[in-house]
């Protein structure tokens, strides 16, 4: 099934970039600098928009040969032709930069939300004996971080197993069937009266996300271990 | 270490700092390019050299918007965001409070098999709802953007927890002096459940508020009555 094997090319794609990303953010914001609220309405922003914003805004930004983002790349020297929509290798990508773009301010509140809660004296101990920021991070902040972590990723995952607004207002599945998603694929059949295949293509989609939430449950049991 | 101001800076910070500004700019330079856009001449919005500002503030997208039946539509919104609000809020409470306050046979099984409604996807729901729809014939109509987010697993969740936490007393004391089981939860229980309310009413309104594609699509299928 091609639809399936787009979907987890794009989950593969976002699910890391929005949690790493997401996870930059929140330290960034954490470290509470000059202006950091600002930042941080600026990255959550964008979750707030509805998804057909979303995709049409960013179908102008990655049109290959007047799109914002090409001839921004265009200006410092970069390849500027890349065709992020309109190509079968790019156009996940494409429509996983506006996904990004979109969703990492909620991973982001998230993890900001998880590191609000380490307490600092956990990370002031270790400054004391003498570790440096990079040790506090990997040995201190991660480690405590991980059933947030477990959380964002999982929360991503379902989402960019359901997607469907991106590929539906950006580029009709195409180019070539190649950004039909599982979902986009259903949309198609239902609307096509073929409800059979329909409910079929609905039934698997949940038991994917069954699994994906019971892995989720035995991630977090084994954290109370 | 420099000061500024009689602050002291330190050289990491202060780029980090520059860093983090720029990836800023560059987050909202979509939602600024998307506003500015709006104001443009047709022909500016896509050239070779994007121009930030658009040369002249043009105002015909907005009117052409004004053109549409525009207040119908907004009118058509508010009615499914606000009536589904309170019917939300009504099924979320009541079935909140009972799953904290009395006891009943498989109250535990109940409770989970309502979170785990949760984990099922809109569009798994879609197709047994618009058969579901379509044979109360309600399909094309308003109540059928309203009716399925009326139970809402979240809200029942928020309000169980909420009442869980609640002094029992007050409910005794009304009890007491003869109040019914309805009227303690009308007079007690509910006015003093405000920060629960208020959670699960923005939540509500805040999903049914923005457009909602699918559903949309689902209930404008076949039946245009919602759109005239």
């Amino acid at each position: 099934m091609d639809s399936l094997k787009n979907t987890f090319y794009y989950v593969i794609i976002v699910v890391p970039a929005q949690v790493v990303l997401g996870l930059v953010f929140a330290l960034y914001i954490n470290k509470r600098l000059f202006g950091h609220e600002i930042s941080r309405m600026a990255f959550f922003a964008p979750f707030v928009l509805s998804v057909s914003v979303v995709g049409i805004v960013w179908g102008w930004i990655l049109e290959t040969r007047y799109g914002l983002l090409n001839l921004s790349l265009g200006a410092i020297g970069l390849p500027s032709n890349t065709p992020w929509l309109s190509n079968i290798n790019w156009v996940m990508i494409g429509i996983g930069l506006s996904s990004l773009w979109w969703h990492v301010g909620i991973s982001m509140v998230l993890i900001l939300s998880g590191l609000q809660n380490i307490p600092v004296e956990l990370r002031e101990a270790a400054v004391i004996d003498g570790a440096n920021p990079w040790q506090v991070l990997r040995h201190v902040t991660l480690p405590l971080l991980r059933p947030v972590a477990v959380l964002v990723f999982i929360l991503a995952l379902i989402d960019a197993m359901k997607v469907f607004g991106q590929p539906w207002f950006m580029t009709n599945g195409g180019p070539a069937g190649a950004s039909t998603t599982v979902v986009y694929d259903l949309y198609l059949n239902f609307q096509s009266t073929k409800m059979g295949y329909a409910s079929a293509i609905g039934f698997l989609l949940l038991v994917i996300i069954l699994i994906i939430a019971l892995i989720r449950q035995i991630a977090l049991k084994e954290d109370l271990t | 270490m420099t000061r500024v101001f009689g602050r002291r800076i330190y050289a990491g910070d202060a780029l980090l700092w520059v860093i983090g500004m720029s990836v800023t700019l560059i987050w909202i330079v979509p939602l600024v390019w998307m506003i500015l856009s709006s104001f443009k001449p047709e022909g500016e919005i896509l050239t070779k050299t994007p121009q930030l500002l658009p040369s002249e503030f043009v105002l015909n997208h907005y009117l052409t918007i004004f053109k549409q039946p525009v207040l119908k539509w907004f009118i058509n919104s508010a009615i499914v965001a606000l009536g589904g609000t309170v019917l939300t809020l009504f099924v979320s409470a009541t079935a909140g409070y009972a799953f904290a306050r009395f006891s009943f046979r498989g109250k535990h099984t109940w409770f989970a098999l309502l979170l785990a409604t949760l984990i099922v996807p809109f569009e798994v729901t879609m197709i047994p709802l618009y058969l579901l729809m379509s044979g109360l014939h309600l399909t094309g109509t308003l109540i059928a953007m309203i009716l399925p987010d009326a139970a809402s697993a979240v809200g029942v969740y928020i309000f169980r927890n909420f009442f869980l936490s609640f002094p029992r007393e007050l409910e005794d004391a009304a009890a007491m002096d003869g109040s019914s089981a309805w009227g303690t939860f009308f007079r007690i229980a509910l006015p003093l459940a405000r920060p629960a309310i208020l959670a699960v009413a923005i939540l509500g309104f805040v999903g049914l508020w923005l457009p909602k594609t699918l559903s949309a699509q689902l209930m404008a299928f076949k039946s245009q009555a919602a759109r005239r």
